[in-house]
């Protein structure tokens, strides 16, 4: 008999009872974290998240199927012969992800000297799983800050300001970009200056300017 | 009837080991359709497809129900596409590679026979629709050149289609046409004057040429398309579309030579190349079911007249490739409609010829024998008879009156042949006479 | 030399070199953002893979820790498979459930380099067989009816094999 997909957690097979296991695991491991987040354990609180992680990672093996059923469209039938999540079970899965990425990027960002990439790549992260979250938008715009990408960075600001639009720490940032932006300009706009002077004072050098803003 | 399974409701008459150690009876674990393989999720196993030729591909889709669809499924996706042609985008980069197309070719008939066996649990519409997405990708990817788009289509059309019903094939013919837009091409050119529209007309050449006429090796094969291609239409627009297949043509300037058939052709070497094509068409269409003796005359005859009358030596060297069935039916067509002086000419034309196809005189002699055997009365058989010395004598006169014409066939040929029939004649008389002593 | 301590699904501790852990990005990513600290002595585990298989994929990184770290995919390269080195070639002679299964451990450590060389021993397995062999090598049952299985030889009938 094939395994069909309980509605509930109610009927559940070994493996999905499994399953159900990890999953309660890495929400201990998420709850952990949180504790030593507050109490400003910040390396110890990214060692409980990973782990979180690793307890949900490849617990389901949807993403291939889903993968599948997007591509070919008409593609029936094909065998689920991975372990079948519950739709809460997948859920919860979802959300501990989610957190987990949030919580390690806030926890990089506290760092003496944060890996800004990274950090951008735990919000990418979240961003595939949930395209509104507010927190990643925000926290994507200040790597992407730091990272010296400030157009990048307002785009990601702004996106974050939709549902929070006054939050201080959003206009914070985003300010800091239009300065630094600006700061940018005044350097182009001095060294074409200097460019300028120097044709008018004739030196042989023609220089071709894009004339890109 | 091809029906799409689904594997989930897979009857499993015999239950392997689960691997459970419950000693009880039914066991919620399910045998292994796919062996081991079903331990990996398909991201997984694409990626050893990413290993995978096209060919072992092709026959890991003929193992089971659900790596046929999951191979399907592969070679839908972008990557998957991508795999079977890296190898190719160098080598079309390459400007030193000189068997450029062979490769190619190679290639699209590979895959054409990777989609064969992926496809064959599909009806034929979705099989042919499949198709049709996967060329569009691989064109994008590759970016050839609009010829090489067709014969490599045409390859992997071959090897895609082999051995599919003539009910199959018609569906895939449609499609493809649709999928060219050649109809309307060949609609316009059908309708309008020989040379009206150049471009469309060598297009069209192409597209049915390297689609539907190159990439066989079955007679089968070239005898269904043609069929199909020809069958709508009346004998006018079915000799016209012969020609324009298959009749002489510029392939630098890209233009059908119309008129070429009714002026002389001077070059020896190139008049082969063109009737050798419209011969095997003409005999395809003569070993097809649905086509009688009759109308593969009827459009032969049709075709000497199309557009303007063919020279006499063309329609000699094209009914000599044609082969002796076919050459008898014309001739004696037009015998019996009494026009003996005509059938002289071709017979004269054709002892001119016969050498340069390995035939001998005895042959021709033979075919003039079954023709006048075929005719009513003895008034016919005499009048065709006398009318062949007639036309030695004719031409011996004019060739000689006219020694500088611009005339492939010259007077040495012309003393050749007669002699060559003489030769014959007496040798045949001679042992008839002895016989009947 | 800095341990790090890893448990695999069945509960046993692998006490393991830095160096050789790294080999899984997994693990290094989680290293990097902890910055290199001593993970305060707390195992990591793994749920999805079992002692035997951890092991076994603890002696691959053991012995390829010196490795440069793999080359990105490029696109337009040709993918090849014969180009295992000899201790792979090795390694990687074992039953069909172990090789599955250290394909699935790659996949989760992100051990591109095992991912790689496994599956291309799959790959080679499969290289130049015919469908039965194919079937009878992986254990796939023919689950085709027999009017499939005549189209089938229908089909092929007019193939030529390469």
């Amino acid at each position: 008999m094939a395994e069909a997909a309980p509605l509930d957690d109610g009927d559940l097979s070994k493996k999905q009872a499994i399953a159900l296991k990890r999953i309660d695991q890495g929400e201990i491991y998420k709850q952990e974290g949180n504790m030593c987040y507050r109490e400003k354990n910040y390396k110890k609180a990214i060692g409980k998240y990973h782990r979180a992680l690793l307890q949900v990672k490849d617990v389901d093996r949807q993403d291939g199927q889903q993968m599948l059923k997007g591509m070919m469209g008409g593609v029936s039938g094909v065998e689920d012969r991975s372990c079948q999540l519950t739709a809460t079970m997948a859920e919860r899965v979802k959300e501990l992800e989610m957190s987990c990425y949030n919580n390690l990027a806030a926890c990089l960002l506290h760092d003496t000297n944060p890996n800004y990439e990274r950090v951008k790549e735990y919000c990418q992260n979240v961003l595939k799983l949930d395209e509104q979250n507010r927190k990643a938008w925000y926290r994507q715009g200040v790597a992407l800050y730091h990272l010296k990408d400030y157009e990048e960075a307002q785009d990601c600001l702004n996106r974050a300001r939709k549902k929070v639009p006054k939050d201080p720490d959003i206009l914070r940032y985003l300010n800091l970009c239009k300065e630094a932006l600006s700061k940018q300009l005044q350097a182009e706009k001095h060294r074409y200056q200097g460019m300028f002077q120097k044709m008018a004072e004739g030196e042989e050098e023609v220089i071709e300017m894009d004339d890109d803003k | 009837m091809k029906v799409t399974r689904n594997p989930l409701k897979t009857k499993h008459p015999q239950q392997d080991s689960c691997g459970c150690s419950h000693p009880h009876k039914r066991c919620r674990f399910q045998a292994p359709v796919v062996g081991y393989l079903h331990m990996l999720p398909n991201e997984l196993i694409f990626k050893i497809f990413h290993l995978t030729s096209a060919e072992d591909l092709s026959r890991v889709s003929i193992t089971s129900v659900t790596l046929s669809q999951l191979v399907r499924s592969y070679i839908s996706c972008n990557n998957g596409l991508r795999h079977f042609l890296t190898k190719y985008i160098l080598l079309l980069k390459d400007r030193n590679k000189d068997d450029k197309d062979i490769r190619l070719w190679d290639l699209f008939k590979r895959l054409g026979l990777l989609l064969k066996r992926s496809t064959f649990l599909l009806p034929t519409r979705e099989r042919l629709m499949m198709m049709g997405r996967f060329v569009t990708k691989v064109y994008a990817i590759l970016q050839l050149e609009v010829l090489q788009n067709l014969q490599c289509f045409g390859h992997l059309y071959g090897k895609f289609t082999r051995g599919w019903s003539e009910k199959e094939c018609r569906l895939a013919f449609l499609t493809v046409m649709e999928y060219f837009k050649i109809k309307p091409k060949l609609v316009a050119v059908l309708s309008s004057s020989p040379g009206t529209f150049p471009k469309a007309e060598y297009e069209t050449r192409c597209l049915l040429r390297h689609v539907f006429l190159t990439g066989y090796t079955q007679v089968y094969d070239l005898q269904t398309y043609l069929d199909l291609i020809l069958k709508p239409y009346p004998l006018v627009h079915q000799a016209k579309i012969l020609y324009l297949l298959y009749g002489p043509a510029d392939s630098k300037r890209g233009v059908i030579g119309w008129y070429q058939m009714s002026e002389a052709l001077l070059d020896a070497r190139r008049s082969m190349h063109h009737f050798s094509g419209m011969a095997i068409a003409l005999k395809s269409l003569y070993s097809h079911p649905a086509w009688t003796e009759g109308s593969v005359n009827s459009v032969l005859k049709e075709l000497s007249d199309c557009p303007q009358e063919w020279t006499t030596l063309n329609m000699a060297k094209l009914l000599i490739l044609c082969g002796e069935d076919i050459c008898f039916n014309f001739l004696v067509s037009i015998a019996l409609n009494g026009k003996m002086r005509e059938v002289a000419n071709i017979f004269v034309t054709l002892s001119m010829i016969i050498k340069e196809e390995d035939l001998q005189m005895k042959w021709l002699l033979n075919l003039v024998y079954k023709v006048c055997r075929a005719l009513k009365n003895t008034h016919d058989v005499h009048s065709l008879l006398n009318a062949i010395p007639e036309l030695y004598k004719d031409l011996t006169v004019e060739l000689q009156e006219v020694p500088d014409a611009e005339n492939y066939l010259n007077f040495a040929d012309l003393a050749e042949s007669q002699a060559e029939l003489l030769r014959e004649l007496l040798h045949h008389s001679y042992k008839m006479n002895r016989l009947s002593l | 030399m800095p341990n790090i301590k890893l448990q695999s699904s069945d509960g046993e501790v692998f006490d393991v070199d830095v160096d050789v852990a790294k080999q899984s990005i997994t693990i290094k990513t989680m290293l990097e953002d902890l910055g290199m600290d001593e993970d305060d002595d707390e195992a990591i585990p793994l749920p999805n893979v079992n002692s035997a298989i951890l092991g076994k994929v603890l002696e691959w990184c053991q012995f390829h820790k010196d490795d440069p770290p793999p080359p990105e995919d490029e696109e337009n390269r040709e993918k090849r498979t014969d180009d295992l080195c000899g201790f792979d070639i090795d390694f990687l002679k074992v039953d069909q459930g172990t090789l599955f299964e250290l394909i699935l451990a790659a996949n989760y450590l992100d051990i591109k380099g095992l991912l790689d060389a496994s599956c291309k021993t799959v790959a080679n397995m499969i290289k130049g067989k015919t469908p039965e062999e194919i079937r009878k090598t992986f254990n796939i049952k023919n689950d085709f009816t027999p009017a499939e299985e005549e189209q089938v030889r229908k089909e092929n009938s007019w193939c030529e094999e390469k």
